[in-house]
């Protein structure tokens, strides 16, 4: 997947000021000061509701318009604006602390807004940044499993070294000797070749080597459901919506083939 | 041991090499490096080229095609012979060079020939089956050969995982099959155990290590198995001869213009690996590899079993003494599970692709296909 840069970092708070807060924690703090200041709007038409006329439709609307107007509007509100600056997988990931993540402020809000979220189509964006966060973790996962195939081929070379020395030894007190650096070269592959056979072929190499393509298909599969979401983000259609018209067509073109041979 | 006979002088180095003698070495190295670099500059594209043998495309279906090879006798034998080769590399190893092409051994021993390419599948082709393989383009590659030749039943001919298809092929559609000739074939995908031999069955070995989800999931993931993924598991079957292939073998014959153009024809074939369909992958794996269905005679297509006791033609089963990537027993399995009794095994010196290209199995290959045939198309 091609990964969106992330946002140019913020220059660092001067000395003495209080370190920012990251992208999401102040489109929260936007939210809450909204609420508060749509809370103290609210307050403030009430106590001017003194000076209505509650005979007078007009007046009665304009004070319901005051009373219920929409809190980004109100001036100082910024949720608006906070929720609208660039939030994709890549910021988020780079710039939402792992800790300030798992703040159960943070879990209930989503749980409460979840509904929302989706319907006003950010819930893709969550589900984008912890797709990212299980490619991560296969990414990992993938290099582990690349990390114990290469201790196999470690445990190959040591072997081989330890089985060439006897083998020189031997060579030595038959009186042998090496003519040229290829005659060197070879007599080494005839010792490395066997042992990389057998522990190839051994439980731990064939584990190994499985290992390798099952975490490197794990991988695969988690960049499949991350590029997925970015295809329905932008309104691509997804590798499993073609794969399935590719589906469709193939069992198509079955029935098309078994009916011309039943015809013929 | 490339080494100087034993002194058997005591404190004899065992490094008898001085350094004169040494720069010397690398001198010749260098010079031998430098003729090659010449000899690979002045190579032009067309120089390597393989599968040059004139044929004719007769039929095509998708990214299948079908061929027929140009007699180059007067009369070739009246019932033709339906190559059908393996999935995981191309068809044209069996037409590599000229000096060592498999089919033009054939065609000069009197055969009519085609050959199926199974061709490069996409992503579109990702849903076939093996189903689609041996009954849909493999029997529409019969019937085709069937009808411009008018012969009720041809001989088909499958090599390596092309011979598994071609021996379910026959066991479904008998009465299209006059022989069945098998080479390096693996049937009894378990034969192997018990007597694993060293270098040997790698690919056996390695899908006994896997469970169905470790298939299922690398199906999924992938849709079809890249080609140089497919490429990377031959490699690691025999990983330090490969390093030494592209180091002190081609050291070797890299200013021998001949051993070059025959050395870079193998590595262009060995390239042009296709990705492998993924459901053919998810079957063969777990059906033929994992389950050994096939000598259960449990294996499905198209809703039908195949059962092997259906081959009722005769039936030609060829393997190579050394093949590492179908151990001889895996071939020989089929040995007393088909419904012929005319069944004959031949062995041919050498491996797998060396059945094929190699010199000593080239001198039996296909003098005894031929004559097998010929004593059962004559009859």
């Amino acid at each position: 997947m091609a990964r969106k840069p992330n946002p140019p970092a913020e220059p660092p708070p001067a000395a003495g000021e209080a370190p920012r807060p990251p992208e999401f924690a102040k489109a929260i703090g936007g939210f809450l000061e909204t609420y508060q200041r749509s809370m103290e709007g609210l307050i403030r038409e009430m106590k001017a509701a003194k000076d209505v006329r509650w005979d007078d439709s007009a007046q009665i609307i304009a004070w319901i318009k005051r009373a219920t107007a929409f809190p980004a509007a109100m001036p100082g509100a910024d949720a608006k604006s906070a929720f609208a600056a660039p939030l994709d997988a890549a910021s988020l990931a780079g710039t939402l602390p792992s800790e300030f993540a798992k703040h159960p402020l943070l879990a209930g809000l989503r749980h409460v807004f979840a509904g929302a979220h989706d319907a006003v189509g950010w819930g893709l964006y969550s589900r984008l940044a912890e797709t990212m966060t299980e490619v991560g973790a296969a990414d990992a996962a993938a290099r582990e499993a690349q990390a114990a195939v290469w201790k196999i081929i470690g445990d190959i070379w040591q072997r081989a070294q330890v089985r060439f020395a006897e083998e020189l030894k031997a060579m030595h007190a038959r009186g042998e000797s090496f003519a040229d650096v290829q005659a060197f070269l070879r007599a080494w592959s005839r010792v490395l070749d066997p042992i990389a056979h057998e522990v190839l072929q051994s439980g731990p190499g064939l584990e190994a080597s499985a290992g390798a393509m099952r975490a490197a298909s794990r991988l695969r599969a988690a960049q499949n459901r991350a590029v997925e979401l970015v295809s329905e983000l932008y309104n691509v259609p997804t590798r499993a919506e073609v794969d399935e018209a590719y589906r469709m067509i193939h069992e198509l073109r079955k029935e098309v083939r078994a009916l011309r041979k039943g015809a013929a | 041991m490339a080494t100087k006979a034993a002194a058997k002088a005591e404190g004899k180095a065992l490094f008898d090499v001085s350094p004169a003698a040494l720069a010397k070495e690398l001198a010749e190295v260098r010079e031998k490096i430098e003729r090659g670099a010449k000899l690979l500059s002045a190579l032009k594209e067309d120089e390597i080229e393989i599968a040059l043998t004139p044929k004719d495309l007769v039929f095509s279906a998708d990214m299948v095609t079908l061929h027929r090879y140009r007699p180059i006798v007067a009369n070739p034998l009246p019932i033709p012979v339906l190559i059908s080769y393996a999935l995981i590399g191309r068809y044209q190893m069996i037409d590599l060079e000229q000096e060592r092409s498999f089919v033009k051994k054939l065609l000069a021993q009197g055969l009519d020939v085609y050959v199926i390419d199974w061709g490069k599948p996409k992503r579109a082709q990702r849903w076939l089956a093996i189903d689609d393989y041996v009954n849909g383009y493999l029997d529409d590659c019969v019937d085709v050969v069937r009808e411009r030749t008018g012969a009720r039943a041809i001989n088909l001919l499958g090599i390596c995982q092309g011979g598994v298809f071609s021996l379910c092929y026959a066991a479904l559609h008998p009465d299209k099959v006059k022989n069945l000739i098998l080479t390096v074939t693996p049937v009894d995908f378990h034969a192997d155990r018990g007597n694993e031999k060293l270098a040997s069955g790698y690919m056996n070995l390695w899908t006994r290590a896997t469970r169905d989800e470790d298939v299922d999931l690398m199906v999924d993931a992938w849709g079809n198995l890249p080609g140089p993924i497919v490429g990377f598991s031959f490699l690691m079957m025999n990983p330090v001869a490969n390093i030494g292939k592209y180091t002190t073998d081609l050291l070797g014959v890299i200013d021998d213009e001949r051993k070059l153009k025959g050395f870079l024809r193998m590595e262009r074939w060995i390239a042009d690996r296709p990705d492998h369909p993924g459901e053919v992958l998810r079957q063969w794996l777990r059906d033929f590899y994992i389950h050994n269905r096939l000598v259960k005679n449990q294996v499905e297509l198209g809703g039908k079993r195949v059962d092997l006791r259906k081959v009722t033609m005769p039936v030609l089963n060829i393997f190579a003494a050394e093949d590492v990537i179908v151990p001889p027993p895996t071939s020989r399995g089929l040995k007393g599970r088909v419904g012929t009794s005319d069944y004959t095994e031949i062995e041919v010196p050498g491996g797998h692709i060396g059945t094929f290209v190699g010199s000593k199995a080239q001198n039996i290959l296909a003098p005894r296909i031929v004559e097998w045939l010929k004593a059962r198309i004559e009859r």
